[in-house]
Parts: structure tokens; C-alpha cells; sequence
């Protein structure tokens, strides 16, 4: 259902812009690597506050 | 821990990569098979947190997802239970939605491709937001209000509320990380 409403419903979709855009993802992507980095690092700082999280939860416990 | 994955060609990505090398145990819901939104399980609390990854839903046209309704109860719940969440694009979008705040089109157009993020002084003392100053996006919504209580961390030229964290534990990021061709 989402896969034919992506495809057929979305007058961006309908326009080819959808085509054009990943167009720029790839190229954008193609050295990806500082992506890559940043973005982990930002998911290992949230597992770091969810483990603070989690032991004052069992220390209010 | 929990990640909700909405279409097939929208993977956990960077996030399962790092979940995986952290040793996290990790449990990825499809919503796009015949798996359900697991509201039940957040209110039993068996999560330690929850990752929502992206789609190309809109938040504030419930026909655009079989699951709009289950989903909005999830965030809320999510909330209330107080279980940590990273909350990305679309994702971003419905937990805003779900929790008093509004999402539209973005009145600037499309933002596509690498963009620059200014970080707001929060945002540079953040321990997730300050690790990230330049993101991938690929939207056409924004959220125009954020949930009541929202810290603002950064903003991009086009979309200001790029990240921002709601209660300390809910991080709201309307970037993406992603694999070559694969979105998260």
C-alpha cells in the first residue's frame, strides 16, 4: 500500500523530482564516510544516556 | 531494544551498524509485513529504547499510513512510560503529532542532500546533538511546533527544528544516516 502510494499519489513522485532527487542522495552518499561518524557517534551518545537512564531508574527502584 | 522499520527500502543503516557493534540486543518490527505496532510491549516496558526510523509517510495525513492511528498511540505511550527514543524524520514527525506538536509542508521546499546544522548552545553541550554538525536529509515536511517542553538543539537553513530533545530522553532528528542507497 505505501509502496503504491509512494509511487503513484505524489505529485513529486508523478513529476520525476523523485528521480532527480536521488540523483542527489547518491552523489551526496558517495563519500559518505564524515556521515558515517557523526551520525554514530550521535546514536552511541543517546545508548550512553540510555544506560544513565536505565540505572537511575533501578537506583530510584 | 526497539527499532520500528516502516517501508523496506528504509533500514536501520548506520543505527543497526552501531547498535550491532555496541552489543546491543536489538528487535526490529516491520511494519510493512503483517507485524503489528508493539504498544502492548512498550507498556509492559520491554524496551530499554526505542529507535523509529524514517518513511515517506506524512504525519498529518493519516490515509498516507495503514498504521497512523496504532503508531500515534505508541508515541504517546512511549512518552508517558517514559522510554527513551530516537526518533527519526518521519518518525521525528509523528512523535511531534502524537504529543502536541505540528507538523507541515515545509514552506521552503524540499531539503535533499548534505546540509549544514547550526547547533544551538544546548545543542553544543548536548551528549547526542553535539557529536553532529552536517546531515542528510531528504524531506518535504517539517515540524513547525515542537511537543510542549522541547529543547531545540540545531537547525538547518531551510527546516529549524532539525534536532531537538523532549524530556531529557526523547530526541527528536529530522536527518538521516545512511548506507549507499539505503536511508534510515
Amino acid at each position: 500500500m505505501l509502496r503504491r502510494w509512494f509511487k503513484e499519489d505524489r505529485n513529486w513522485a508523478r513529476s520525476g523530482l523523485r528521480e532527480e532527487e536521488e540523483v542527489v542522495m547518491e552523489e551526496a552518499t558517495a563519500n559518505e564516510s564524515k556521515n558515517v561518524d557523526s551520525y554514530a557517534r550521535m546514536v552511541l551518545g543517546f545508548l550512553d544516556l540510555v544506560g544513565d537512564s536505565k540505572r537511575q531508574s533501578l537506583e530510584l527502584a | 531494544m526497539l527499532v520500528l522499520q516502516h517501508v523496506t527500502w528504509e533500514g536501520p543503516g548506520i543505527v543497526g551498524e552501531t547498535l550491532r557493534s555496541a552489543g546491543a540486543k536489538v528487535k526490529v518490527i516491520k511494519l510493512y509485513g503483517d507485524q503489528q505496532v508493539p504498544i502492548a510491549m512498550v507498556e509492559r516496558g520491554e524496551f530499554d529504547c526505542v529507535f523509529g526510523l524514517g518513511s515517506p509517510s506524512t504525519a498529518y495525513e493519516p490515509k498516507s499510513n495503514p498504521n497512523h492511528h496504532a503508531e500515534v498511540t505508541f508515541m504517546r505511550a512511549v512518552k508517558r512510560r517514559r522510554v527513551p527514543s530516537f526518533d527519526i524524520c518521519y518518525s521525528m514527525q509523528l512523535f511531534s503529532v502524537a504529543n502536541s506538536g505540528k507538523v507541515t509542508e515545509n514552506p521552503d521546499g524540499r531539503e535533499v542532500g548534505f546540509h549544514e546544522l547550526t547547533r544551538t548552545r544546548e545543542g553544543r553541550r548536548d551528549p547526542v546533538a553535539r557529536h553532529c554538525s552536517r546531515m542528510l536529509q531528504w524531506h518535504g515536511d517539517m515540524v513547525a511546533k515542537l511537543p510542549q517542553g522541547a529543547v531545540l538543539l540545531a537547525s538547518s537553513v531551510m527546516t529549524e527544528n532539525q534536532i531537538a530533545v523532549v524530556d531529557g530522553i526523547h530526541y527528536l532528528v529530522q536527518g538521516m544516516g545512511k548506507r549507499r542507497g539505503r536511508p534510515c
